[in-house]
């Protein structure tokens, strides 16, 4: 009986919703498909939420808010939750007739400057309340079967007549598996065939076909998707419309990697990046930030010299977000790879970071490639005029951003170990910061700037010993 | 529900929650279906951390045992080849192939690694395991980048299978299949401009695959091959990843799974005590679901094996109460572990 029940809920839960990355494990992680009341059909499609991070003015604090709506039969429920980072930092003195009104935990989410959305549990802009995705291809053999479109019409496989000559092999689970899938019928029949001609190895159009609803069910199931390239191979398929068949899977599947894997292999097997930067191009418009995208786009690049117009596209990127971090990343895969590090390049970078942390100073990205840049600089991070005046500009303007505190601690402890102390750069100042740092503009990393700061103290003790030898 | 009451474990429900996934899913997951060791894992490691692997009775103990041994690739009895030697994540394929299909059926990193897992942390003596063959496995899957594919039936490859293949070597008590110079090598040029490490060379830094390079790098100890500044760089970069509770990456919402990923890289750095314990924490607890057990990535979302025993591991690391300890690189707890090196010797004896 719970089979039943459960076998009920594939038609509407099986939606391949918004994959997330799993760091290790390799299978996306689906939102709705893990909860435990699933049973009930039509829940997931009646759960909407929303994840959106705004940003204070000056862009000193951050603001996430969460907001959930679940309605069933049963129950309703909206939830909202906010959460405010470095408040310390929000309400600096100079900027506190703005900020205040965002650091309290206010009641609504009010959508005051949007700069970043998360994408989503979905990864893409598309509407939470996500339904099973439509796919129809008409096959080689002239059949057309809807797939997924309405389950009724559906014919399984083993009422197909012309697989009638193919006895479909079960899976073997053993006597008494574990963590066991009630799979619907429409699943266990469809890999029920798969196993019957991968078995045989049978190297079929119908086979082909076959594939295709083995992955509209899976599309983790990486043998699958060997198989089917194997079976393109051995029928001599036009890989053409493949490329449009896994476009077609991406765009609903963007965080799963076997499917960018078989798109990487398509174009290796037919040398032809042309249509590449759209199809990433397509998808980091839904997600920015989508780890899958980026990798595929960086690969294609490098392998088929593609960095004409990159720098274009992260300038866009960046000038929509400036807090892209995958966006900053990419500017340096570019100009580490096409444009080199000359000293003009290293210098126009340079302004170019300038400009954007003017504009929003508690980014740490646009920080941390600052401090790429300067990886190429002769001079370091402390010689470099442009930038330790423009820290300090910033600083006598009363901007504390930690990142800004951190780069200026940076700053005096490469002079020290440089032995090019100033007024500005040494280890008392440093001290000082790690102190402010840690007591007021950064108090969740308190314990590490104190762990920082003791590490200046023994610089100043040296300095102090140094002076007492000079003097005796 | 208000914050003062979520700052206390479920714990009763959380065992009741990984039980649960241990016995039968419903098809909404039916895309997990190739990666279910991975959940089984999830399930008995979290039992473990929760200091519950007692309340596994013998007869479910046994069931889990015999059903990874069944998945287990053996070598090819006619040519002797060992190459696809491994666990696979499910009996999807784990069928008798004509030879000329049989090249489909290999193991999967990152399932031998969660398969040997699981079989320690149950207390299972490995006897079943065919070492050599899967050592042989691990080599076959190493490129000449120094990363490793996962399967050899059509894969990516990158800093996650480094690590798969960096614990079942450390496991299997045997690295005569991980080329370990060659695996720094790579680590080392996916350390980003900002000193985070990413899924490969020149990709954006990420907690996750910090994790990876982090844990393979301790366990095969070269992380003399780091300069100072690298060394530091990392701290920082790890810490700045707390909000509340972890990111994954800068400028990206916090995510329960990080309290693990980043925790455990900076456990392994020697730096975690540098963190905010209470903010994580409290977090960490807002993503609790007191009532049917489990935890999610963000608060009232929907939970999940991995971020329940990811949550779990992570608030283990900064000494949560009544929570097993975990041994951060290998990721199975401490009990588990001593129960590994036991083994070792045994093995060493024999």
């Amino acid at each position: 009986m719970i089979i039943k029940i459960l076998f009920l809920a594939c038609a509407v839960a099986a939606a391949n919703a918004g994959a997330l990355v799993s760091p290790v494990y390799g299978a996306p992680y689906s939102y709705g498909a893990w909860n435990p009341y699933s049973s009930y059909p039509a829940q997931p499609a009646l759960a909407s939420q929303q994840s959106n991070t705004y940003r204070s003015p000056f862009n000193l604090g951050q603001v996430s808010t969460y907001s959930k709506s679940i309605d069933t039969p049963f129950s309703s429920v909206r939830k909202a939750d906010i959460r405010v980072s470095n408040p310390g930092v929000a309400v600096a003195p100079a900027y506190s007739s703005f900020a205040a009104p965002y650091v309290s935990h206010v009641g609504v989410a009010a959508p005051i400057a949007k700069v970043a959305t998360t994408g989503g549990l979905l990864g893409v802009a598309y509407s939470p309340a996500t339904t099973v995705s439509h796919m129809t291809y008409t096959n080689g053999l002239g059949l057309a079967y809807s797939c997924g479109d309405n389950e009724d019409s559906w014919i399984l496989y083993k009422e197909r007549p012309e697989w009638s000559d193919v006895t479909p092999v079960p899976e073997d689970d053993g006597p008494n598996p574990v963590v066991l899938i009630a799979h619907s019928e429409k699943f266990e029949d469809v890999y029920d065939y798969f196993r019957a001609v991968l078995q045989k190895n049978e190297m079929s159009e119908r086979a082909l076909e076959l594939t295709k609803d083995a992955v509209e069910l899976n599309p983790a199931n990486y043998t699958v998707w060997q198989y089917r390239r194997d079976l393109l191979k051995a029928l001599g398929t036009d890989l053409r419309p493949e490329l449009d068949y896994v476009e077609a899977i991406i765009k609903n599947s963007s965080k799963n990697y076997q499917v960018w894997h078989h798109r990487r292999v398509l174009v290796e097997w037919l040398q032809d990046p042309s249509l590449e930067l759209g199809l990433t191009g397509d998808a980091l418009l839904q997600d920015p930030k989508n780890y899958h995208a980026w990798q595929h786009r960086q690969w294609a690049i490098k392998t088929f010299g593609l960095y004409d117009k990159e720098m274009d596209f992260v300038d866009n990127l960046i000038s929509e977000d400036v807090r892209n971090n995958s966006a900053w990343n990419q500017r340096y895969f570019v100009v580490n790879n096409h444009l080199g590090w000359s000293d003009i390049s290293v210098q126009k970078e340079v302004c170019y970071t300038l400009e954007k942390i003017k504009f929003v100073k508690n980014n740490e990205s646009a920080w941390n490639y600052l401090r790429g840049v300067l990886l190429h600089d002769k001079r370091g991070i402390s010689g470099n005029s442009i930038v330790t005046s423009f820290c300090e500009e910033l600083y006598k303007n009363k901007c504390r951003s930690p990142y800004l505190l951190a780069f200026i601690i940076d700053i005096c402890d490469e002079a020290i170990k440089k032995g090019e102390t100033s007024s500005f750069h040494n280890a008392d100042r440093a001290v000082e910061l790690c102190q402010a740092l840690a007591n007021k503009y950064d108090r969740i990393r308190s314990k590490y700037w104190n762990y920082m700061c003791d590490k200046f103290k023994k610089y100043q003790q040296n300095e102090t010993h140094k002076d007492d030898n000079i003097d005796s | 529900m208000n914050n003062e009451e979520c700052k206390d474990m479920a714990h009763r429900q959380h065992v009741k929650y990984f039980m649960r996934f241990l016995n039968i899913l419903p098809s909404s997951l039916s895309s997990h279906d190739t990666t279910r060791v991975t959940i089984a894992y999830f399930s008995v490691a979290g039992l473990d951390v929760l200091g519950a692997i007692s309340t596994v009775s013998l007869e479910l103990r046994s069931r889990i045992i015999e059903w990874l041994y069944m998945l287990q690739v053996h070598p090819n009895k006619e040519t002797g080849d060992m190459s696809m030697c491994g666990f696979q994540g499910s009996s999807t394929i784990n069928i008798n192939l004509d030879p000329e299909s049989s090249h489909y059926k290999c193991g999967h990193l990152a399932m031998t690694y969660t398969g040997l897992c699981i079989l320690i942390a149950l207390g299972d003596d490995l006897s079943r395991v065919n070492r050599k063959a899967l050592v042989e496995g691990v080599k076959a899957l190493q490129t000449d980048e120094g990363n490793f594919a996962a399967t050899l039936s059509g894969c990516e490859s990158d800093m996650r299978f480094v690590y798969c293949a960096a614990c079942i070597s450390y496991i299997l008590n045997d690295w005569s299949g991980f080329n370990i110079e060659k695996a720094t090598d790579y680590i080392i040029k996916s350390i980003g401009y900002d000193y985070g490490i990413a899924q490969c060379p020149e990709l954006e830094s990420h907690g996750g695959t910090t994790f990876c390079a982090l844990a393979t790098l301790s366990l095969t100890k070269q992380f003399h091959r780091l300069t100072e500044a690298q060394i530091e760089g990392l701290k920082r970069w790890l810490l700045f990843r707390q909000v509340d509770g972890f990111q994954g990456r800068p400028n990206k919402p916090v995510d329960t799974c990080y309290s693990f990923w980043v925790g455990a890289s900076l456990k392994i750095l020697n730096m975690l005590h540098y963190s905010n314990y209470g903010s994580n924490r409290h977090y960490v607890y807002e993503t609790q679901d007191r009532v049917v057990g489990g935890f999610s990535k963000w608060p009232d979302t929907c939970t999940d094996p991995m971020h329940t025993y990811l949550g779990l591991a992570g608030l283990s690391l900064i000494g949560e109460n009544g929570l097993s300890q975990i041994e951060p690189t290998l990721n199975i707890t401490q009990r588990a572990h001593e129960h590994l090196k036991n083994l070792h010797e045994q093995w060493a004896d024999s």
